[in-house]
């Protein structure tokens, strides 16, 4: 990798790394992560503490997993929005069955060409990159929270208990996945047209730099263009 | 046309005079032109009023009997006639586009109060003093942060957080501050501005710091406190405190107990500090018992007011700050923007030279730079940082450091950055690419911080480790490339192949061909780097100006003198000891000149570099010990003193009868420079642009690269015409006078940065 390294991949890289902006991506990661310690915090604190009713306990229970749902999806959107600041910086989009794909390429062109967000959904070509895949390559110790599972022997009763305890926040993880669905959708759309835009955009770009080739002031000693040349 | 905001700015004084002049003169700087200043003078005991007395036409003067900062701040309230009210400290000086950011923020996010960051730039104690800092309804308070992100879980008893300002920098809608009655004149000293804070958000109002709009405070002692010591009325900040924690902690609704326990801590924060120091002995035992019984006196009483005493506020109605028909602003600054030469804001002097257009804000880089040790590209940048501030020009200059601080240093505003690695991750193989670019990358976002504070218009970049590629590429800014020695060409004199410093030569290539100018030090130089990367020079602007260093008082040169009987003849080598100076020649040659002149003493200082030019890995041995070991014979008469400072290397230049450096390559020769600075004559190489410093015959003698032999002659040959020595030092020092002082190479970077920017706007208007 190292011998093929020329300075246009590195001066990529630098511009990749100017457009990232000033929010520096691990504060943003810990800050969530400080929202949620604190609010299971709390939680607890609250929960297990404070003699509450059964109403009132409710309220708090649901309040707190609102809480949880918001934080998610920050979390979520500040992923989404890393990776769709990748692709547009590096103008690539993968499928998982295919290679590489341009944005040169006359299929992507064809289909970004469509105006009806569900055909794009629908167009099975074009897919974000697994996002575990994509902070590998970035920062991956930022956004992404491990949670390590150790393997324990539990009771009979515990198990019973876990059971009926998921049984009790399913419809809670039903919402949460809905709303979730929706959101992926208009984000993926979001996603589709901001490539758009930057194709199309590009396109612009390299017409008007050949435009100001054609028009450029000549330097000293070369003649002068007269407009009626260009005609 | 939208109306402009006016401001007021309200210097709260007392005591401070010498400091405050460099205040108000640095106001003469200020980009955003609609501003009055008022001064609130309190019971001054030195000579500020006398001071004031050369500015009675531009500012308005209010006497504040008390020494009372709470009552004095309420003062220049009630006597502005601005539209925002700043605040800025006696020994502060704002940056030039202080007001034009306050009066931005101010006027268009809906905010009522804002305030930006306060850098300490005293060389004794650097650091960054407040940035984003937050406080709590029971006084605990952050100071600095990177953003508020790193706070957004504060930890603290009090639940209640918000961002505020320090007084040394902020800023209010006068309307917000008249309703909200001002400040509480209780705070004779602290926390006027946080308590201030807390109330406006709790009247409803917007207030909220930012990164940028910065102060540089230089710390002057008052009748509070003694700067840069322990010594201090420290009681009366635990006082400020307790009153603060029981009167926010009520009206935001903590607790009782944690208003109680918010008091406790402080007191006893407070009190383990006193016992730190005592330990540390910065203090004495009765200097300790007398704080400790302070604290005491300090809590109690706070607590006292802090329970039953009503806050003491500006009374609108008493006042006669209605807000009405704003009366004309007595406009502080009537000469037209950017038409004061620089200023130096510690000791308040400004250049003597007349400048000859309007002054610049200039970007220098340095990876090094004093007072840190430094070499070369460092030097050079020095020299110019000061001929730029003796033309009238403001200059900072970015480095690298162990901390982030601004300073202030011989003419320039140092900016330190510490290393930090967090981009480029996919270069990480690539250890010199990895860290030059993530410097470049923090060198660049500090020239942004630049253009926003102090507007910076141009950088000037070496092209030695790049540290300007990535402001170039930005385009952010025209940037002026330095040429010193390409890294390819030192790569191939050490025979260095690895992948990462052809890579570095390339992204100088790249630095180059970015650069709106390119500045070499010499013809050599010039045409080196053209050769070796390649570039097309029609298409590049290019010039060349020569080192220039401050030449020594006359009583400090020393030519050798007219009779000397015995002579005993002393010379110098002054440099790193490694291939590329030419060190192994000098091995040969000087048994060569014992053997003619037994009695000469050769004296060679500079650090061993046998570990990076790869000596020591091929002989096993440091440059010292293999001299000891070849020529055992001339070990007496040869001393070596290793690193030696700007100090001791003055006196050796100046004690030397005779100076060599006989190195295989040079890009311009600024040790030769030095020496004919105190009148010594000097041997060199004819190899890079060595030949346009010393003139051959004339201030020394030129041989050829790795000549040992013809070294030796040289030298001899001048041991035998001693008049010689002499003539050629004073030929050399003549020469230095004439073309190489510090101050007309400074007049020709001006010449050049003028040029680039000239171009620059033709372009963009356009």
């Amino acid at each position: 990798m190292i011998n093929s390294l020329k300075p246009e991949n590195i001066i990529e890289e630098i511009q990749f790394e100017l457009a990232q902006g000033l929010i520096r991506k691990e504060e943003l990661g810990e800050a969530i992560r400080s929202v949620r310690n604190f609010s299971n915090k709390i939680r607890k604190e609250i929960l297990e503490n404070y003699p509450l009713d059964g109403k009132l306990r409710d309220i708090f229970r649901k309040q707190f997993q609102l809480i949880e749902m918001l934080t998610k999806l920050i979390e979520e959107n500040a992923l989404l929005t890393q990776n769709l600041k990748i692709m547009i910086n590096h103008r690539r989009v993968v499928n998982p069955g295919l290679d590489r794909i341009h944005l040169d390429n006359p299929a992507v062109r064809e289909a970004f060409a469509s105006t009806a967000g569900e055909d794009l959904l629908l167009n099975q070509n074009y897919y974000l990159l697994n996002q575990e895949e994509i902070l590998k390559v970035i920062a991956p110790k930022t956004l992404k929270i491990d949670m390590p599972i150790t393997k324990g022997r539990t009771s009979l009763t515990t198990k019973i208990k876990s059971f009926l305890k998921l049984l009790y926040h399913r419809p809670a993880f039903f919402y949460t996945l809905q709303l979730g669905e929706k959101q992926e959708k208009i984000n993926t759309i979001f996603g589709y047209w901001l490539m758009k835009l930057y194709t199309n955009s590009q396109m612009q770009q390299d017409q008007i730099n050949r435009l100001n080739e054609q028009l450029s002031i000549p330097e000293k000693g070369a003649e002068k263009r007269e407009l009626k040349d260009l005609l | 046309m939208k109306n402009q905001l006016s401001v007021s700015v309200v210097i709260n004084t007392i005591d401070r005079g010498s400091s405050l002049i460099i205040l108000l003169k640095s106001l003469e700087n200020q980009t955003y032109p609609f501003f009055e200043v008022l001064v609130v003078v309190g019971p001054t005991r030195d000579n500020t009023l006398e001071i004031l007395a050369a500015y009675r036409e531009r500012i308005r003067i209010i006497r504040c009997p008390t020494a009372n900062l709470g009552k004095s701040r309420n003062l220049g309230i009630e006597s502005a006639r601005g539209d925002i009210v700043a605040f800025i400290d006696d020994d502060a000086v704002p940056s030039i586009k202080w007001l034009e950011q306050i009066v931005a923020l101010l006027d268009s996010e809906g905010l009522d109060g804002t305030g930006g960051c306060v850098f300490l730039i005293h060389p004794a104690s650097p650091q960054v003093q407040y940035r984003l800092g937050i406080i709590s309804s029971l006084a605990e308070q952050v100071d600095v942060q990177e953003s508020f992100l790193s706070s957004i879980v504060p930890k603290g008893l009090s639940s209640f957080w918000i961002g505020r300002m320090m007084g040394t920098n902020m800023a209010y809608k006068r309307s917000a501050l008249l309703e909200v009655g001002g400040f509480d004149e209780f705070f004779r000293w602290v926390y006027d501005d946080s308590d201030l804070a807390l109330r406006l958000t709790a009247d409803g109002k917007n207030v909220r710091p930012v990164k940028e709009a910065a102060v540089y405070h230089i710390p002057g002692s008052s009748r509070n406190r003694q700067a840069f010591t322990y010594s201090g009325k420290w009681w009366m900040q635990t006082q400020a405190a307790i009153y603060f924690a029981i009167k926010n902690g009520r009206n935001f609704e903590e607790s009782y107990r944690s208003i109680a326990w918010g008091c406790v801590k402080f007191f006893l924060r407070h009190l383990l500090w006193d016992i730190q120091i005592l330990r540390g002995k910065k203090i004495s035992g009765p200097q300790f018992i007398k704080l400790f019984l302070g604290e005491f006196y300090g809590s109690l009483t706070g607590a006292g007011y802090g329970f039953f005493r009503a806050r003491r506020l500006l009374s609108v109605s008493n006042s006669s700050t209605t807000y009405k028909e704003k009366e004309a602003l007595l406009m502080f600054n009537k000469n037209p923007r950017f038409s004061q030469p620089a200023i130096d804001p510690i000791s308040g002097q400004s250049p003597s030279i007349k400048i000859t257009g309007p002054p610049l804000r200039i970007c220098l880089l340095s990876s090094a730079y004093p007072p840190a040790r430094i070499e070369g590209v460092g030097r050079h940048t020095h020299l110019m940082a000061k001929g730029l501030f003796e033309l009238g020009h403001t200059v900072h200059v970015i480095t690298r450091g162990d901390h982030e601080t601004i300073t202030y240093y011989d003419g320039a505003y140092i900016h330190s950055l510490p290393f930090e690695l967090r981009r480029y991750e996919r270069l990480r193989g690539l250890t010199n690419l990895f860290h030059n670019l993530n410097y470049s990358h923090q060198v660049h976002d500090k020239i942004v911080s630049l253009i926003l504070n102090d507007g910076i218009e141009i950088v000037d970049s070496p092209l030695w480790q790049i540290d300007g590629l990535v402001t170039a590429l930005s385009g952010r800014l025209p940037v002026v490339v330095r040429l010193q020695t390409a890294i390819k060409t030192i790569a191939h004199l050490h025979k260095n192949t690895l992948d990462d410093f052809r890579i570095i030569g390339e992204m100088e290539e790249i630095l180059a061909k970015k650069a709106r100018f390119l500045v070499a030090n010499s013809q050599a130089t010039l045409e080196a780097v053209e050769k070796i990367y390649s570039l097309d020079l029609e298409d590049i602007p290019h010039g060349i100006v020569s080192h220039g260093i401050v030449p020594v008082a006359d009583e400090q040169v020393s030519p050798f003198p007219i009779i000397r009987p015995n002579p005993q003849f002393t010379v110098l080598f002054l440099g790193r000891l490694e291939k590329r100076k030419g060190i192994m020649d000098l091995f040969q040659a000087i048994p060569l000149v014992l053997r003619e002149f037994p009695q000469t003493k050769f004296i060679i200082a500079g650090e061993d570099n046998s570990d990076h030019d790869e000596f020591k890995m091929k002989s096993g041995l440091d440059y010292i010990t293999y001299f000891q070991s070849q020529y055992p014979e001339c070990v007496s008469q040869v001393e070596f003193k290793g690193w030696v400072s700007d100090e001791a290397a003055s006196e050796l230049y100046r004690t030397c009868d005779l100076f060599v450096a006989p190195s295989l390559y040079e890009s311009f020769g600024l040790i030769y420079l030095e020496a004919m600075n105190y009148g010594k004559p000097v041997i060199g190489c004819f190899c890079g642009g060595v030949p346009e410093v010393v003139e051959h015959k004339r201030t020394g003698l030129l041989v050829d690269p790795g000549a040992p032999k013809a070294l030796a002659e040289a030298v001899i040959s001048l041991f035998r015409s001693p008049g010689v020595l002499r003539e050629m030092g004073l030929a050399g020092r003549n020469r230095l006078l004439d073309k190489f002082h510090y101050l007309k190479m400074a007049r020709g970077f001006e010449r050049i940065y003028r040029e680039v920017l000239s171009i620059s706007l033709s372009h963009s208007n356009s």
